[in-house]
């Protein structure tokens, strides 16, 4: 495992001599100052809405008293990890698109249609459903194993549930919080199926300059520069993440 | 009253995350050539038109072949690793459990790209090599956690009960520990299976020469041209799909 990784990370290296001046030349560029700044948006309007939606609904599963219940719930929720995604981008697709669901729904209503797809609505769209999973069930796995009886404590010593919620649940739930967060961040810059489906070819995420820099241009040198700055990319969020979590401790 | 705000947060989410998968079977009968919502009519044209189109057969045998052995061979190198990390014996068990978590966090374009001038520039390599190993990588912490989780079911205790009673470390463990994890193994190797025939962005690079996996194919024809086909390909895809994942469920379920 870890020789793929080095031999692949080697031979990103091997190719250019000279990185330094890709990598100036690359930090420079135009398009990827727009694509990495787009990225950047995108991944922390995910991250947020996810996290709207992975809470409540974390709390809510962990809530239900029979534990089948809990489980069809649970496998509900984990369901789309294991169906395709572009089958899931398709989907948004249906519902988005010039004669999809909500612009059939807008035409009933006499409101006109609205250009959703290929827009960067579209990719969020996606890219929550593509992530949310991961947030709800690392936040779960840390709320199971919490001790039922501190949150009743917290209720007995006269806390409401919003108070509840703030000063004990997310406390104690931070550390799953915080790692489902990094995939989801770290998954918004590397993903490339729902941004190129959804977003268009007009809106280029890093992974599609990426991948426009390796099929199209055939500029090597360049895609070798954008690789190692997205790993980095990668590599930062994970150690700031890291870093947060022992701060909790 | 808190509880009813929380079942409604949960619906929208289960909406949000199910509608997509599920939108594609409704018009996948549509007997309307664009993709357009509610559906109208009824044929099986387009399951037709997708199951006889050549990249997408060329793409469904070799994505299964892929994700079968990449499966195989990433189950087998992680037992031991698991199974050492079950008996507490491994040293640094804290780094292993980084190491396992690479795969999910390295973007795969990077790394696929990077074995893509690993396989063919330095090596010379056929991409099916390429693929095999990329599919191995990012299987490997699904494979390791669904058997340390499956292992950590089972008592430590019935394996030294078996060599107390004289039997050697290797048949304790080829006739005690495994009968026992076998449930465990076969829905990992489901997990590793759907992963890898799902997984898009780690072929990109390597489905070279002709050859590409089938999401990959997928991808071209839908970057390409909007086509009803699709819908019905993501039928069959969502089915099948469905259908693993109960049998995993099932096998786990069977265990508790």
């Amino acid at each position: 495992m870890l020789g793929i990784v080095i031999g692949s990370l080697y031979s990103l290296f091997a190719i250019s001599p000279d990185l330094f001046t890709a990598t100036g030349k690359l930090l420079s560029d135009e398009s990827f100052r727009s694509a990495l700044s787009r990225t950047l948006k995108i991944s922390l309007i995910v991250a947020a809405v996810s996290t709207i939606l992975s809470y409540p609904t974390a709390i809510y599963i962990n809530s239900i008293r029979s534990s089948k219940a809990r489980r069809v719930a649970l496998s509900l929720v984990w369901l789309p990890v294991m169906v395709n995604p572009i089958v899931r981008a398709y989907g948004w697709m249906i519902i988005l698109g010039r004669y999809g669901i909500i612009n059939s729904i807008l035409s009933a209503l006499r409101l006109g249609t609205a250009k959703i797809l290929y827009t960067d609505t579209a990719i969020v769209f996606g890219l929550v459903e593509l992530f949310t999973p991961f947030l709800i069930s690392s936040i779960y796995s840390s709320l199971s194993s919490l001790n039922e009886e501190l949150l009743l404590a917290a209720r007995t010593l006269g806390a409401g549930a919003f108070r509840t919620f703030l000063d004990v649940v997310i406390p104690l739930t931070s550390k799953g919080y915080l790692f489902g967060l990094t995939v989801i961040i770290a998954g918004c810059f590397t993903a490339y199926t729902t941004p190129v489906l959804l977003g268009g070819a007009m809106n280029a995420t890093l992974s599609m300059l990426l991948y426009e820099y390796v099929s199209i241009f055939l500029d090597w040198r360049m895609a070798v520069a954008l690789s190692l700055v997205m790993l980095a990319i990668v590599i930062s969020i994970m150690i700031v993440a890291r870093i947060a979590v022992r701060g909790r401790k | 009253m808190k509880q009813n705000i929380l079942f409604v947060l949960f619906a929208i989410t289960c909406l949000w995350l199910l509608l997509p998968v599920f939108l594609p079977l409704t018009i996948s009968f549509s007997s309307q050539p664009t993709i357009s919502f509610p559906p109208k009519g009824f044929t099986l044209k387009w399951f037709y038109d997708a199951l006889s189109m050549r990249d997408f057969i060329l793409g469904f045998r070799l994505s299964l072949t892929i994700a079968l052995s990449a499966s195989a061979i990433a189950l087998a190198l992680s037992l031991p690793v698991s199974y050492s990390l079950w008996k507490k014996t491994l040293p640094f068990s804290e780094i292993w459990e980084r190491i396992y978590d690479l795969p999910i966090v390295i973007p795969q374009m990077v790394l696929g790209f990077g074995l893509f001038l690993l396989i063919f520039k330095h090596f010379g390599l056929s991409s099916l090599a390429g693929l095999l190993l990329g599919h191995i990588f990012i299987v490997s912490p699904y494979a390791m956690r669904n058997l340390y989780a499956g292992l950590s079911l089972i008592d430590p205790g019935i394996e030294d009960a078996a060599v107390t009673l004289g039997a050697s470390r290797v048949r304790a463990f080829l006739e005690v520990v495994l009968p026992n994890a076998k449930n465990a193994i076969f829905s990992a190797f489901i997990s590793c299976f759907l992963i890898s025939f799902n997984a898009v962005e780690i072929s990109l690079f390597l489905s070279v020469g002709g050859v590409s996996t089938l999401p990959v194919a997928m991808l071209n024809f839908l970057v390409m041209r909007w086509d009803p086909a699709i819908s019905a390909l993501s039928t069959v895809l969502v089915m099948f799909t469905i259908a693993l994942v109960t049998i995993s469920d099932y096998l786990l379920g069977g265990k508790k």
